[in-house]
């Protein structure tokens, strides 16, 4: 069987910096992500950051029209040629 | 020129096939587009619009009446001289496809709405002009 080179989308969760623009993006609403911040005062600065909790793709729903690829600004989603889950799911450790 | 008389000009002058029929919801007003081919070329084509309501074509064309029965339907027009009976929908439903007509998806909560962020400030969904 030929590989499908654009099978399922791929999260890279260490880029990702929950920024929702792949959520808004999705035109039939099958993403979802949780996401909570992160305040760091070791540095003696104050610095946030949103540390991903949770981010799913359900692909029911999903038309793979990679308008979320194309938007990511971060790189953090990938087409990916396995073969997709009903349902993806990632949760932080 | 009325829809039907402009029909039946561009039948006499050799487009003699229905390709498709259909409907556009444009600003206020739904707008009835119909395909004609040249059976002898069937590489030209003219399309016919006109707003709705529109008369029944199907004595002109007879393959018209699928299409305007399912126009008739999804849109919520009228087609004078058809009987539109229901195609695919149970009786009584609205027209699914006018854009009044709200996505049963979209009543859902968007996925995009909480700015994790600013979590006081919420989004609303684009295109979506009832929420």
């Amino acid at each position: 069987m030929a590989m499908n080179p654009r099978a399922s989308l791929e999260l890279i969760a260490e880029n990702c910096t929950s920024c929702m623009l792949c959520i808004r993006a999705c035109p039939v609403w099958c993403l979802e992500l949780d996401a909570h911040l992160e305040v760091d005062e070791s540095s003696g600065r104050r610095r946030s950051s949103l540390a991903l909790d949770r981010f799913s793709i359900d692909y029911g729903t999903c038309m793979m029209c990679g308008l979320c690829v194309d938007i990511c600004p971060f790189e953090a989603l990938e087409w990916s040629s396995e073969l997709p889950p009903t349902q993806f799911e990632w949760r932080s450790e | 020129m009325s829809w039907r008389s402009e029909l039946q000009a561009l039948r006499d002058d050799g487009f003699d096939v229905l390709d498709w029929l259909s409907a556009t919801e444009e600003d206020d007003e739904v707008v009835v587009t119909a395909c004609l081919v040249r059976s002898e070329d069937p590489g030209s084509f003219r399309l016919v619009r006109s707003p709705a309501p529109v008369e029944s074509v199907v004595d002109m064309f007879p393959s018209a009446q699928w299409h305007e029965r399912e126009t008739a339907e999804m849109f919520g027009v009228t087609f004078e001289g058809l009987n539109a009976a229901p195609l695919l929908l149970p009786p009584d439903s609205p027209a699914p496809l006018r854009k009044a007509q709200p996505l049963p998806a979209r009543l859902s909560q968007w996925p995009g709405e909480v700015d994790p962020a600013k979590p006081r400030r919420r989004q609303d969904p684009p295109g979506t002009p009832w929420r």
